[in-house]
This record gives structure tokens, sequence and C-alpha cells, in this order.
């Protein structure tokens, strides 16, 4: 009997306690003022194919519960300090937001943490979590393209009338990105933040704020990768049709073979970016070399094959129009390229 | 041959001038309807300001008439009990301090004698404020509410003041004093401006004396900073020679590391129309300065391929129809003589 009393109040105890946990501090006004603040250490592995990115990253929650307030004299300073395992088990005592990083791709591949609290009540949960986290990428403007790496944190407990997420200039001041942060192939620019709201399945309105990183990709590498073969395959042909003297076989054959490596490159760059959409730079590029290979192939065939040219134009019009040819093509090519290729950059 | 070079030259000249005013002309109605954007933009913001000030003056004037109106308030005034007045006012304004952003409450006897402060009871009893305080004086004077901006004791706030009366006649006055915070967040909220109030130092260290002496970093010039949404990114674009310029609504476009930032700012004029300060709305115009160097990108490319068609179609006609028929009378007219 006494063994079921006691195994009754110690139930009842744990209920309280978690009740006690889940309920919003008291004496504040609502909604209550979460501040967020977001530090990036570290950010690699980024995969536009599989539209993920792991970053290491220190998220503080701040608020206050005056419950928690204590005498510093008594205590013998202003600051209670718990870390890991005696952090889990104080917050599991106390009321906290029990905030999420919505784009987490399953569990932390590492965390640890800390939590302070104030002598006014003020607390403080910090976390250092290394994960996985998904993204959508854009990749229109490739490779002179932008990405911003998001942290969405998201309140999935307590709806806007009960917390709002917040920053002001304390919480700005904690986030950033570290001085030393170095992602391959990437210069990092700035850290932004956009409050929203999201719909939960009950229909009510939850907080949340979007963290973003933004890096600029560095194009140089993909550049060369990109343009040289590109090139290649042109400028042979191209030689061949408007500088040698060649027969129309010989040129359509050198024609025909450039056709082909050209949708052998296609096929190179998609398994090379299989994220990049058909909008993309790089499928622009091989869609103006498959114009100026059928506008070459046309003019190979027409005023260039003196079977057909001699029928059209007196001779001294066609050694001025070839002769234009010569160096305009060329210079047009370049131009629509680089002109692209900057538009782009622009986007 | 002479007068074949001659010729070609000349076209090529000709062709290439033309082709750079075209691209000119496209690129400057472009980036004119850019500036154009931008500037729509930044006089949109500054009037989004104004009437966000208004606004909150609105705001601070309705609860300082709602509260003169209660008869419980009315009657603990008359009676000049300040324990009632506490009794039944600073638990709701707490709550409208912490949610609402309201920073004062003051009751005054005529003319503008410091009856109770709401968030500090027991200080300043009796204290004169005609000396700075216009707004209370007017109130107490003409018997009718004012609003408007004026820096107190506490500090500069969006102020609402009204009359308090009864049945006996007029007793005093009542204000509410609100805080830019509301504007600055609906700023940030509404345009992804970030925003600063600057107030006039001087002025601030002489009458706002309850408050504390703010930090060196938030002083420019002759004016300090009360409140930012993110100072990292207003303090660079602030100097003492735009806030002392700020007579009236002013824009600026200014290049911080390559990247262009709008900057409005907004003169604070108090109640007596002398101006105290101003507010600056800073924003990052990267994206207006991405379309300028795209449009300029589509000039250049469009004024080149005009080049070389107009050249190429010129040479064309001019070797056919001129330079090669003269040629060929040229070197027929030896064989003749």
């Amino acid at each position: 009997m006494l063994t079921l009393i006691a195994l009754f109040a110690g139930a009842s105890d744990a209920l309280a306690q978690d009740q006690q946990g889940q309920t919003l501090p008291s004496g504040v006004p609502l909604p209550l003022r979460i501040g967020v603040a977001v530090f990036l250490n570290d950010a690699a592995k980024i995969s536009e194919q599989a539209g993920t990115y792991e970053a290491s990253i220190d998220v503080r929650f701040r608020w206050r519960d005056p419950s928690l307030a204590f005498d510093a004299k008594k205590i013998g300073g202003d600051r209670l300090e718990y870390s890991n395992e005696m952090m889990a088990a104080r917050l599991g005592k106390m009321w906290s937001p029990r905030l999420t990083i919505a784009n987490q791709n399953g569990n932390p591949l590492r965390a640890e943490g800390g939590l302070f609290i104030y002598a006014d009540g003020t607390v403080e949960h910090i976390q250092r979590l290394r994960s996985v986290l998904n993204n959508k990428y854009r990749l229109a403007a490739f490779p002179f393209d932008t990405q911003g790496l998001s942290v969405r944190i998201l309140s999935s407990r307590y709806t806007i009338n009960q917390i709002a997420l917040v920053q002001d200039q304390a919480d700005i001041n904690a986030s950033g990105i570290a001085e030393t942060i170095a992602i391959s192939g990437w210069t990092a620019k700035r850290m932004e933040f956009s409050p929203s709201r999201s719909r939960g399945w009950n229909g009510d309105s939850y907080s949340e704020l979007e963290a973003r990183v933004f890096i600029q990709r560095l194009p140089f590498a993909h550049l060369f990768a990109i343009f040289t073969p590109f090139v290649l395959l042109l400028l042979v042909p191209t030689i061949m049709t408007l500088y040698a003297k060649a027969d129309v076989a010989p040129r359509m054959t050198l024609w025909g073979a450039s056709i082909l490596a050209l949708i052998a490159l296609s096929f190179t760059f998609s398994v090379r970016y299989p994220a990049l959409g058909s909008d993309s730079l790089v499928q622009q590029l091989i869609s103006i070399g498959f114009g100026f290979q059928l506008f070459m192939v046309c003019l190979t065939v027409t005023l260039l094959n003196p079977q057909v040219s001699d029928r059209l134009f007196s001779k001294p019009i066609l050694v001025e129009v070839v002769g234009f040819l010569r160096w305009s093509v060329p210079v047009g090519m370049i131009g629509l390229i680089v002109t692209r290729s900057l538009l782009t950059a622009f986007a | 041959m002479h007068v074949k070079y001659k010729a070609l030259t000349f076209i090529g000249v000709i062709t290439i001038f033309t082709a750079a005013i075209s691209g000119w002309s496209s690129y400057a109605t472009n980036s004119g309807i850019i500036e154009s954007a931008k500037q729509k933009e930044l006089r949109g913001t500054a009037t989004l300001i104004q009437n966000d000030l208004q606004e909150q003056a609105g705001k601070a004037a309705a609860r300082a008439s709602l509260v003169v109106s209660l008869p419980s308030i009315q009657e603990a005034f008359r009676a000049g009990n300040r324990d009632q007045l506490v009794q039944r006012l600073v638990p709701a304004f707490l709550i409208q301090r912490d949610k609402y952003g309201i920073r004062e409450g003051q009751f005054h006897t005529a003319p503008a004698v410091s009856f109770l402060r709401i968030y500090d009871v027991t200080a300043g009893h009796g204290e004169d404020l005609s000396a700075f305080r216009e707004m209370v004086l007017a109130t107490n004077r003409k018997q009718e509410s004012q609003k408007g901006i004026e820096i107190g004791r506490r500090g500069l706030s969006i102020r609402g003041v009204e009359v308090v009366k009864d049945a006996k006649g007029p007793i005093g006055s009542f204000e509410v004093g609100m805080s830019f915070s509301p504007v600055l967040e609906n700023l940030k909220k509404n345009a992804g401006f970030e925003a600063g109030v600057f107030v006039d130092t001087v002025m601030m260290s002489d009458i706002a004396n309850l408050l504390p002496k703010p930090d060196a970093e938030r002083i420019v010039g002759s004016y300090q900073n009360v409140e930012a949404t993110n100072w990292k990114v207003v303090r660079p674009m602030v100097s003492a020679d735009i806030l002392n310029d700020a007579k009236d609504v002013l824009t600026r476009i200014k290049t911080v590391d390559g990247v262009d930032y709008g900057m409005v700012a907004v003169p604070l004029l108090d109640f007596k129309g002398g101006r105290i300060g101003a507010i600056v709305a800073v924003k990052s115009f990267e994206d207006y300065q991405t379309l300028q160097g795209g449009a300029l990108v589509r000039a250049i490319a469009f004024a080149f391929l005009q080049a070389i068609i107009l050249a190429g179609t010129m040479l064309i006609l001019i070797n056919v129809l001129f330079i090669h028929p003269l040629t060929a009378a040229a070197k027929k007219e030896p064989q003749n003589s």
C-alpha cells in the first residue's frame, strides 16, 4: 500500500513538473519575446544536387522568465551556468520555447550547448550544432550565382500570440559569420534575417525566423571547364570554313563531328552539373553553340559553296560578303557569348 | 586605293559614332528610369516615416484621452491623491510599456508643474517644466489637447497631452509618451529599411537629465542616436554633415564596399517647430545596381551589334557600287589610251 502511494505521488509530481515546464512564464507580456541569434562557424559539402549543406552553427535563444530571478549577492554571482547533461536536466524543469530548426535534415551530427540564467530572470540557451540542412539553390546565374544558406528557426509549439521571434541589437551583434570561415569554391558575404509566419496543421500561425548566409561562388574554375571545350569544338571547323581553302565536303565533315562533340559536351555538363535548369548559362551556351553550328552549316552549303553562290550573287558581291563574314561571324559570336555571360552575372 | 581607304575609314567612324550615340542614349534612358525608381522608393519611405510619426502621436493622444475621461481618475486627480492614481493606473501602464512601446505617463497641474510620473512615482513632484515643455503649457493655456514630439526629462518621445477636467472645471493635464520603436520596426518590416533616431546632444543633456549618458559610439557630430534597428548598418551611412543638412527630407545614395545604399533623412521637429534631430533610414540598393549593370551590358551589346551590321552593310555597298567600278574603270583607261 505504501509503495503504491509513493509511486502515485511520484507520478503526480512528475506530471506537475511537466505541466510546470510547459506553462508560459508569468509576469511577462505576451507574446513573449524570444531573441534569436545565429552565428555560422563553418560550412561545407554544399550539394546543389542533393539540396543540402553541412554547417556548424551557434544558435542562441534569449528570453525572460521572472520566476527564475535570484539574489545575486546570495548566490555570489549574477549568472548561473549549466552545460550538457546539467543543461538538459535544468531545461526539463523550466519553461523553454522548444524552437526547432525546420530545415534540419535528420538529427544533428554533433550537438553541445549551455544554459545561462541571469539574476534578473533572463535566460540564454546556446546550442552549437553540426548539422546537415536542407536548402533551395537557384542556379540560373551559375557560375556567377550567389546562394543563400538558410537556417529556419521555427516555433512549432507556441503560436504567434504566445511567443514572438525577434532580434534586438544584442542579438544582431551576436549573429554573423566567422572571420576565419573558408568554404571551398565560395566567398561568404553577409547574413540577413527575415521573420515570417508558418501555418500549422491546426490552422494556427507560428512564428518563424529565417537566417540566410549569402555566399558567392568563385566562377573562374568553372568558367575554364565550361568555355574551353566549348570554344575548341567550334574553333576548328570555323577556321576551316572561313579561313582555309577547302571544299564543301571536308568542311561539312568537320561540322558533323563538331555537332556530335557538342551533343557529347551537353551530356557531360548534365552529368557534372545535374542541378542546373534549362535557364542556366550552361544550357544557354549549348543552345548558342547549336545555333552557331546550324548557321555555319547553312553558310557552308550556300554562300561558301561555289555551285550555289555563283547562281545567287556576282563575284564582286560574293567577295565582299565573304570578306565581311570572315571578321563579323567570329566577332559576333564572341560578343554574344560575353554578353550572355555578363547578363547572367548581373542576373 | 587612296579613295577606297578614305571612304572605308569615314564609314567606319560614322558607324561607330552612331552606334555609340545609340548605345549611350539607350543606357541613359534605362539608367534614368532606375534612378527615378530609387528616388521614388526613398521619397515613399520618407512619407511612410512621417505618416507613422503622426499615427504614433494619434495613439498617444488616444490613450491620454481614455485615461482623462475616467471619472475615477478625475476624482483622484481633483483630490490630489497620488496613491489612488498609482493604484488605478500603474499596473495597466506597465503592460502598455512592455507590449506597446509606451514610455511615459505624467500628470501635470497648470501651467506645467509635474504632479505624478507613472513610471517613477516618487520623482519630480512639483517640478516646474515650463522651461522646456511647451506642449504642456499650450494644453493648459488653451484647454485643448496637443500632440507632437518633444524632449522631456526621460528623453525624446512622441506625445499626446490631454486636459483633465471635471464638472468643477479644469484640473490639469495628462500626457502619454511613446517611443520611436514601433515606427522603426514598422519601417523595417514594411519597407526593409534599417533606421535610427538622432537627437541634438546638447538639448538632450540639458533637458533629459533622468537618462544616463550615451555611449561615445552613438554620438555623431552634435547628435546622439537614441534608438536604432541595426546600428551596424546605420552608422557607416550617417555623418555629422548629413544630420546638419537634414533641414528638409534628404535623400542620398552612398557606396560602401562597392554596394550602393539608399539613405533618407526625415527631420524631427519639436512642438515649437524647431529642428531637434532626424530619423535616418538606410537600405541596400544592390538590386538596382545589378539592374543598372545589366542595362549597361545590353546597351553595349546592341551598340556593338548595330556597328557590325551597319559597318558591314555599308562596306559591301560602297565597295560593290563605287570602289570596284572605279577601280575597274581606272584599269581600263591606260589600256584605252
